[in-house]
């Protein structure tokens, strides 16, 4: 006997098999849609992706800035690290805060010496006079206090010629370290004792 | 009495059909097949990576896989190492490892780096872009539920597009 004939006599109905095939049918429909489908995008735990880090907290961070203070007033910022031949961008006072970048060496890397900032000339009545053009590097061999100018001395035409230059005239070579810093939005470089050591703040 | 007998069966096939239904439909989503785990396979409480760790699973051992869930895009990162930042205004930000963060909706011009999105101690907001390499996603990748002998549930991440 098959199956089928079986079953319509157990239910004593003709076509209750079919009804029991289509049944089964519908129920794995059921079963595999449900299941399949219900777990997209939730997982069968029903975990949502976007639920997981819903109430996540999240941890904040420490910010903040190198500043150095300025010690004196008139310190000046140059465009370069070098008090022979860079520019003087703005004059610090002290007290004010500025951002701290860096460590930079000195571009002016012999001691004693001196850039001429004028053309500085020499007329003598019985010798030839000489002339000292402006940007020349000389030697910085001492300083007056009473006449607040620097002795300097150099070779003009083969000979070594001393004279004495106000401050002005000359911008004195730094050998020390520079500080790199930032000011009202402008980078620079400050003398490094002109500066605090930098902190975090 | 005989359609009583046939409306009781039929509940009964339709039950018996849902199941087998079920059942291939975990198949069809590889579940119900086992899970070998490795020795760097970490087991949580949930699919994240926030959420508790499970010690309880032993390393080298299969265990049933009863779920799967897949998330195409992070939502947030840990830090797998110390970082600082500094900014065009010469700010600097320390990101800790271990710690976790934001991601920015706002995609990274550079493809291995990812905007991650925090706010300072004092309130402030900033985005700063972070090598993925030094993030790992919380929520992303495919991760499966898994049950081991012991009937201990656990979730474990086996892919991930990080």
């Amino acid at each position: 006997m098959k199956i089928n004939e079986w079953l319509d006599k157990f239910f004593e109905r003709p076509g209750a098999s079919k009804i029991v095939v289509y049944t089964l049918f519908v129920g794995m429909l059921l079963g595999f849609g449900l299941n399949y489908f219900r777990r997209s995008p939730l997982s069968a735990k029903g975990f949502e992706p976007a639920q997981l880090t819903a109430n996540l907290k999240y941890d904040t961070v420490r910010a903040g800035k190198d500043t150095c203070v300025v010690l004196r007033d008139g310190a000046e910022m140059y465009d370069r690290p070098s008090a022979m031949r860079g520019k003087i961008l703005l004059t610090l006072s002290g007290g004010q805060k500025v951002d701290y970048i860096g460590e930079e060496t000195s571009l002016d890397t012999e001691e004693g010496k001196g850039l001429t900032t004028v053309d500085i000339n020499r007329a003598k009545l019985i010798f030839n006079g000489y002339r000292i053009p402006k940007g020349t590097v000389v030697d910085v061999t001492g300083f007056e206090q009473g006449s607040g100018r620097y002795i300097i001395n150099t070779v003009i035409d083969g000979k070594r010629v001393e004279t004495h230059v106000r401050k002005e005239g000359i911008n004195l070579g730094y050998t020390g370290q520079w500080k790199k810093v930032r000011f009202n939005k402008q980078e620079g470089f400050v003398r490094y004792n002109d500066l605090t050591q930098s902190a975090f703040m | 009495m005989k359609t009583i007998k046939l409306i009781v069966a039929l509940i009964i096939v339709l039950s018996l059909g849902a199941a087998m239904g079920r059942q291939v439909s975990d198949w069809a989503r590889g579940l119900g097949s086992r899970h070998h785990f490795t020795k760097n396979d970490l087991v949580y409480l949930e699919p994240s990576l926030t959420s508790t760790e499970l010690v309880t699973f032993d390393k080298g051992v299969s265990n049933k896989i009863l779920d799967r869930i897949k998330m195409e895009h992070a939502s947030a990162v840990v830090m797998r190492e110390d970082l600082q930042y500094i900014d065009k205004e010469n700010v600097k930000y320390f990101l800790n490892a271990g710690d976790t963060y934001r991601l920015s909706g706002k995609k990274s011009d550079d493809k291995l780096k990812v905007n991650v999105e925090i706010t300072t101690k004092e309130g402030k907001s900033a985005i700063i872009p972070v090598a993925k390499k030094a993030l790992t996603p919380v929520d992303e990748g495919e991760w499966i539920l898994v049950r081991n002998e012991k009937s201990k549930e656990g979730w474990v991440r086996v892919k991930s597009n990080w």
